[in-house]
């Protein structure tokens, strides 16, 4: 045993003075990306280069599993399997689409307590249906490069807070400009159910009731002009009050002059924009999934705490869940009914599901909760398709989340099953680009590994 | 648990203070460890534990259960007396809910002991609850009434932020500020406790009265710190007032700093990876723990958190991605906290003698996919996922 060890059982003697370790002297064990490479500010390390990784294992990212290798040109996979050799050799180390996480502000504020950071909750109104994200999101961030270390490459951009919080975009984990990171925007107008939908913004419904008029208030007070029934709310309709045919609209002498807001809204009417769902509680789930169905919408659902009473009806919505954290354990009022296996059995409902983790500081930890949904039954291929990007190309055209011919390359290497807590990762690409595993904390990690 | 009498066969032991043991016997009698390997003595009842692993229990100290109870609300926050900076009278016990739903979460965790403080809000914020994790409608029976005293104190953003508003002398705006009145506080007990051993005592001052058994070194201190400077500062306060800080908790820039740990004895509690919620929290690395580890300084990984606590076993596990051993990942939950308890005499470990606080899991507890399928304290079977599953979290 190290005498370093044998100093730290008795230490209560009071022999941890005598260890007092002299300044230079510390070696540690060293976790290998900290030796990788350093990337620009944009965590690229170099331009896309043609590459070849053998002698893995291959997570495909739709849940199935292959071995072999991987050979990129141009910033696609151009080979992919058992007959793929050359390269470097992985020594059976996993290659896998990366990690996605289905929802968090990440790049909208660096630290919780400090309000000069802060960009994720535009909360002038409790409506904000023009505020973008993108206008707010920087690709500089540090959490970002926190989480790509841990083989996240990107995810939906979420704004915070209020009734419509604002448009969301799915964005990649790399790149000087905002332009360079956008994947998607915008990737969905973000609506809060439930308690999150009330809160202290001006015109802020105060309860779940005044969340649910206050939506369809907006949507019938909204539709695009080209709906015979703009005059004419959903109610009069359900109510027969409105005859298709005896509907007068007189057509206007010149086409009306819409605001951004109502555009946002026609955009959201005609499935040009989705819409993005929160909701905990199951009733607010219902409650979602209702006002989306009533007004023809194109949902997702956010959150779904207590998804597991109500699994049915969300795989009758044919909406995609984006789920988690599984973590969140019935702190509140809203997720009284939260319970570890809720992804496990809304998958097995047959709801297409994304992972999330929520907050950005520990985005990094999207594969640990992949593993806890696991632990508590959901199929291991079914977990990897849920956190790695698969099932959100699902309800979005994304290019990532799956390792296949054609596909751009997309894809980090692990030292071991990506979801387990103990794993590290070892190299990550984007499009073809490598990027740098480095962050702010393995610098400083660097500053402080000896003692000066 | 008089009575409590029974062996665990054919599972692996990760006894902590010495090697695992695969396909090994424990042995518990009247509620204590009476035998760890060898084999089964006649007519006890035996329990197959067959390709499990078996551990202390679990040991979280910086719980705020019970005091924080869930589910949140206004009602239920009286985790932090901040009427004053110094309430070394309060004890966290008067606050704790043993009905808290999270108590039996934490349970199917595979927790045994707990340690509850109150919040960081104060510079001293009161005494420590040392419980072990016992069925039980009031505290009494859940008391660890083998461990010392200990109390809480903090310093840094939070102190600042609850009296920067105040009026009165209680206010205070700056880290210099914090030290002077800590410094103020510490002269009085001093005083106090020269004044006590005298021949005309002064009058009864319950604050002073533990502040100055806290420079008697009968109550260990529990330091909410996260910055290094902030430590370099109150070692310079407990060297000059001749206390000793035990546990630094949170601890994220020890490891710049972790000489100053090993020299003056003082163990930390740490997260294995939470940064950035605050400015104080900026500069945590994942890596700190096993530098802070690696300098002879005893680690242990806390909870702080009545979610992470029903996980314990996967923070742990982290810890082992960023550098530490896995034999050290585990002490982390078990025997360091217990060490810094001043309750290792007792648990912590599975060592002959002890109390049989034990887990059962269905594989090695550091795989991110184990789960505790029994928990027993001294003896007593206290959670079995096959009877229970997940305990309901509502109220």
């Amino acid at each position: 045993m190290a005498a370093d060890k044998l100093s730290r059982r008795q230490w209560l003697a009071g022999a941890g003075a005598a260890v007092a370790t002299a300044p230079g002297t510390l070696t540690s064990p060293l976790p290998p990306e900290n030796t990788g490479a350093r990337g620009g500010l944009d965590g690229h390390v170099g331009p896309v280069e043609n590459f070849t990784l053998s002698n893995a294992r291959i997570l495909v990212g739709d849940g199935t599993e292959q071995s072999g290798g991987v050979r990129v040109e141009g910033g696609k996979i151009v080979d992919l399997g058992s007959g793929v050799a050359g390269g470097t050799d992985l020594g059976g180390a996993v290659v896998f689409p990366g990690f996605f996480d289905g929802g968090s502000p990440i790049g909208l504020y660096e630290i919780d307590q400090e309000e000069g950071t802060h960009d994720d909750s535009e909360s002038s109104d409790a409506v904000v249906p023009t505020a973008r994200v993108v206008d707010a999101y920087n690709p500089l961030s540090a959490p970002i490069g926190v989480a790509r270390r841990q083989g996240v490459l990107g995810g939906l951009c979420l704004p915070n807070g209020g009734l419509v919080a604002g448009q969301a975009a799915w964005v990649r984990f790399a790149g000087l400009t905002v332009a360079d990171a956008t994947v998607i925007d915008p990737a969905g107008l973000v609506i809060n159910f439930g308690k999150g939908g009330t809160g202290g913004q001006p015109n802020a419904p105060r309860s779940r009731m005044g969340v649910a008029a206050k939506l369809r208030e907006i949507l019938d007070a909204n539709k695009p002009p080209d709906d015979p029934h703009i005059h004419c709310s959903e109610d009069d309709q359900k109510r027969g009050r409105c005859d298709k045919g005896k509907c007068k609209v007189k057509p206007p002498d010149k086409p009306p002059e819409y605001t951004p807001s109502q555009r946002a809204w026609h955009a959201v009417h005609r499935r040009e924009m989705k819409v993005i769902l929160g909701a905990n509680r199951a009733d607010d789930i219902l409650t979602a999934i209702e006002w989306a169905r009533d007004y023809k919408l194109d949902a997702v659902l956010l959150g779904c705490a207590e998804g597991h009473l109500v699994a049915r009806d969300i795989a009758e919505s044919g909406f995609t869940a984006i789920a988690g954290p599984v973590s969140t354990q019935p702190s509140g009022w809203d997720t009284a009914y939260s319970r570890y296996d809720n992804l496990a059995l809304l998958h097995a409902a047959g709801v297409n599901l994304v992972l999330r983790h929520g907050g950005p500081h520990q985005l990094r930890e999207l594969g640990t909760e992949a593993c806890l949904a696991v632990a508590y039954g959901l199929p291991y291929g079914a977990a990897i398709a849920a956190a790695c990007g698969h099932n959100a190309r699902k309800a979005w055209s994304l290019p990532l989340g799956k390792l296949a011919l054609g596909e751009a390359a997309t894809l980090a290497v692990s030292l071991g099953d990506p979801l387990q807590p103990r794993t590290r990762m070892s190299r990550a690409w984007i499009d073809g680009r490598e990027v740098t595993l480095r962050s702010r904390q393995s610098d400083l990690f660097d500053r402080f590994r000896m003692l000066w | 648990m008089p009575g409590a009498t029974f062996a665990l066969v054919h599972a692996t032991l990760l006894t902590i203070s010495g090697p695992a043991l695969p396909d090994s016997t424990l042995v518990v009698k009247d509620g204590k460890i009476a035998q760890v390997g060898g084999t089964v003595p006649g007519g006890m009842e035996v329990i197959d534990a067959k390709g499990g692993y078996v551990t202390p229990g679990l040991i979280d100290l910086h719980s705020h259960m019970g005091v924080y109870p869930w589910p949140d609300g206004r009602a239920h926050g009286d985790g932090n007396e901040m009427s004053t900076p110094f309430t070394a009278r309060v004890w966290a016990g008067d606050s704790f809910d043993p009905e808290d739903p999270a108590i039996p979460r934490a349970r199917a965790g595979g927790i045994t002991t707990i340690q509850v403080l109150p919040g960081s809000g104060n510079i001293v914020g009161g005494r420590a609850a040392v419980l072990k994790l016992r069925p039980s409608r009031t505290i009494g029976p859940m008391v660890f009434a083998e461990a010392p005293p200990a109390i809480k104190m903090a310093c840094g953003e939070n102190p600042k932020r609850v009296y920067a508003d105040k009026t009165d002398d209680d206010q205070v705006m700056s880290r210099m500020g914090e030290f002077a009145m800590i410094r103020d506080k510490f002269t009085e007990a001093r005083d106090y406790r020269v004044a006590r051993a005298g021949k005309a005592p002064p009058d009864w001052d319950e604050t002073l009265e533990v502040l100055a058994d806290v420079i008697d070194d009968k109550v260990r201190v529990n330091l909410h710190c996260y910055r290094s400077h902030d430590i370099a500062g109150w070692y310079r306060v407990a060297d000059e007032f001749g206390f000793r800080i035990v546990t630094i908790h949170h601890a994220l820039e020890t490891y710049k700093v972790r000489d100053l740990l090993a020299a003056h004895g003082t163990g930390i509690a740490t997260w294995p990876d939470w940064w950035g919620f605050k400015l104080e929290s900026w500069d945590g690395i994942p890596e700190g723990p096993a530098l802070v580890s690696n300098a002879g300084v005893p680690v242990a990984t806390h909870s702080d958190s009545a979610s992470h606590i029903q996980r314990f076993n996967i923070e742990a596990a982290k810890m082992v991605r960023y550098g530490m051993t896995e034999a050290d990942a585990l002490e982390s939950i078990t025997l360091d906290p217990a060490r810094l308890l001043g309750v290792d005499k007792w648990v912590g470990s599975l060592d002959v003698g002890k109390q049989a606080d034990l887990v059962l899991w269905d594989k090695n507890p550091l795989d991110g996919t184990a789960l505790a399928q029994k928990t027993w304290i001294e003896g007593s079977v206290v959670y079995d996922r096959a009877t229970e599953g997940v305990p309901s979290g509502r109220r």
